[in-house]
């Protein structure tokens, strides 16, 4: 937990690094102590391996007025400590997790970042994660576009190449935690809820009294134990106003054609200018490394779209002034908050510098699957009868999918296009977010819903597929009911 | 952006050409964290000045915004009565920020040897 020491005028946060057994941890430390120019503490080894933690105390960089003092700790990997870094890991403002990279050892870093994930996001405001991708330079190291493929399927999160050895990278993985740890020290504090008084743990010694007497056996269950998932959004009260902004500046002409700034996802913008917080600034710094520009539509959109996402902003998001931007950002967390177990996962809705004093909202969707490719792949691959049940199952999640997209704040399109194509999961949406304040749509629904959507497929496949008979006849004998039933009568109907 | 053994090589090279070199450092502008240092005087704290300097930053973006001034910064200049302090923002996140001897060194030989090598911290 994050505290703002008044007496020594310092606001004190905690990064943590875990890791899997021999990733690099300690020597990670070690080489950023050394970067630093401070010291470093390590209680306890035994044949090189971390017994109770490594402790560095930095002081540097500055929030709010007030000195960053910085409680870098790395936890120690072996199984049988786990109770040690469990307890390590719940006081984490931010974690860096480091991974080796090789061949034979990086599987262990996906099953902890498998682990570690839905711990750190359970946290009120969530605990941020780093992928140090570490021993970069060993021989038998993963490409990298194999490592960030295999993080993104687990989630979309920062990853920073490093060789901890040489020091190579080691102290911008520890930057960017520790602007992680920023955004949840800013979302507790404009919820009033940060911490204030002296720290409880100060020194090595202090921490090691906490951590001597617990257990030096394996946990029953998860190394990590998941605490109860919040019901609440309070990360939106980080997007309030700032405490110390200015007063809002008078109304200012927009000028429309002056030439905007091209848009570059930027994981070290100012915090309060993404959303969410914590995972939005993770997400991003991912999208950074995509070769991605923007290109303006006949519209007047911004639209980019290619390695797994989708970056769109409307014509008319740009913004005079970044009051009225972030205003609006708050409208766009709001309603992404309120839909949250609706939408796919791996969004965020940044307000960036357009330039000349104006600023432009975008949303960053990852691309998931939608109803209509998973169609598309079983049309070429599945037979007759395979292709029939896939129709019906994909027309029955369609109909679900209208029903749980319909709210009163905003309908959500329901399309095949705009409806995830998993099966066997709760329907979610996945495609843009419609403004905020967009009248609902006039959504079609049941019979009505399936010949908009599966008319133009049926017909296609009555030209592509030679066994289309056997398709229709399938359909006409499904035991799924209504569904099947419609389905049926669309092929016929277009006959 | 690069690593900081690549960071550090350019920040040498601006020590190379700017006469007078005291400190430089490459800092995370929203935390004031440095992301490379190289300094020629242990008793300069330049952690602490990179801190600060942020701030200064910060203010002075803040200023620009209460006056409706739509540029952006490219860089801040500070003479003192012995040193010479420049702010080169190298991204919109990120600056550069540099101090040396005002009696060794001038303003234009300071700029120039900046601008020859800042667009490599970007």
């Amino acid at each position: 937990m994050p505290t703002v020491d008044k007496e020594r005028g310092v606001l004190v946060v905690r990064v943590v690094y875990d890791g899997p057994p021999m990733s690099g941890k300690t020597t990670t430390l070690r080489s950023l102590a050394q970067g630093l120019g401070v010291p470093i503490t390590s209680p306890a080894e035994q044949d090189g391996r971390t017994l109770l933690f490594d402790w560095v105390d930095y002081v540097g960089g500055l929030f709010e007025g007030r000195q960053i003092r910085c409680q870098i700790l790395s936890v120690p990997g072996q199984r049988e400590l786990a109770a040690r870094r469990q307890a390590l890991l719940s006081s984490a403002d931010a974690v860096v997790l480091v991974a080796d990279t090789r061949e034979n050892e990086i599987a262990k870093s996906y099953e902890r970042l498998r682990e570690l994930l839905p711990w750190c996001r359970s946290h009120d405001p969530p605990v941020g994660v780093v992928i140090q991708a570490n021993k970069r330079d060993a021989p038998d190291s993963v490409p990298r576009s194999r490592i960030h493929a295999e993080f993104a399927k687990i989630a979309p999160i920062a990853i920073v190449d490093t060789v901890a050895t040489s020091g190579d990278g080691v102290r911008q993985a520890f930057v960017f935690g520790v602007r992680l740890a920023l955004d949840r020290v800013r979302a507790l504090s404009t919820s009033s809820r940060l911490r204030e008084g002296p720290m409880e743990i100060e020194t090595p010694a202090q921490l090691i009294e906490q951590l001597t007497p617990l257990s030096v056996a394996p946990l029953a269950d998860a190394s990590v134990v998941e605490p109860p998932i919040s019901g609440t959004f309070p990360e939106l009260e980080q997007l309030a106003p700032y405490r110390d902004s200015l007063p809002p500046a008078s109304q200012r002409e927009e000028k429309p054609d002056q030439v905007e700034r091209v848009f570059i996802p930027d994981p070290m913008m100012p915090g309060g200018f993404i959303w969410p917080p914590v995972d939005g600034r993770m997400l991003l710094h991912e999208v950074a490394q995509l070769d991605q520009t923007p290109v303006r539509t006949r519209r007047g959109d911004w639209w980019a779209s290619g390695e797994g996402w989708r970056f769109h902003s409307a014509a008319g998001s740009l913004f005079g002034d970044a009051d009225v931007g972030r205003n609006k950002l708050i409208e766009w967390a709001r309603l992404h908050a309120a839909h949250l177990q609706r939408l796919s996962s791996g969004r965020t809705v940044i307000l960036a510098d357009a330039g000349a004093g104006r600023f432009r909202l975008w949303q960053l969707v990852r691309v998931t699957q939608a109803l209509r490719e998973r169609l598309l792949s079983c049309v070429t691959e599945a037979d007759a009868e395979r292709l029939a049940q896939e129709f019906q199952r994909a027309a029955y999640h369609l109909l679900r999918a209208q029903r749980t997209f319909q709210s009163n704040e905003v309908c959500l399109p329901c399309t095949l296009w705009t409806v995830s194509g998993d099966l066997d999961r709760q329907p979610q949406f996945v495609g843009l977010m419609p403004k905020p304040g967009t009248a609902p749509l006039d959504e079609l629904t049941g019979p009505e819903l399936l010949v908009r959507e599966f008319r133009p497929l049926l017909r296609s496949l009555e030209s592509e597929r030679p066994d289309y008979a056997r398709i229709v006849e399938a359909l006409r004998h499904s035991q799924s009911g209504g569904v099947g039933e419609a389905l049926y009568q669309l092929t016929t109907a277009h006959n | 952006m690069g690593r900081e053994k690549e960071l550090i090589d350019v920040i040498e090279k601006i020590q190379n050409d700017a006469s007078g070199f005291i400190a430089a450092s490459l800092v995370d502008l929203e935390s004031g964290m440095t992301l490379a240092v190289k300094s020629a005087r242990a008793d300069f704290d330049l952690t602490a000045a990179s801190a600060y300097n942020s701030e200064l930053v910060k203010q002075k973006l803040k200023i620009m915004n209460t006056l409706g001034l739509h540029g952006v910064i490219e860089d801040m200049l500070i003479t003192l009565t012995e040193q010479i302090h420049l702010i080169k923002m190298v991204n919109r996140g990120t600056f550069l920020y540099l101090a040396v001897d005002r009696s060794q060194s001038n303003l234009a030989i300071v700029r120039t040897a900046v601008s020859k090598h800042a667009g490599a911290l970007s």
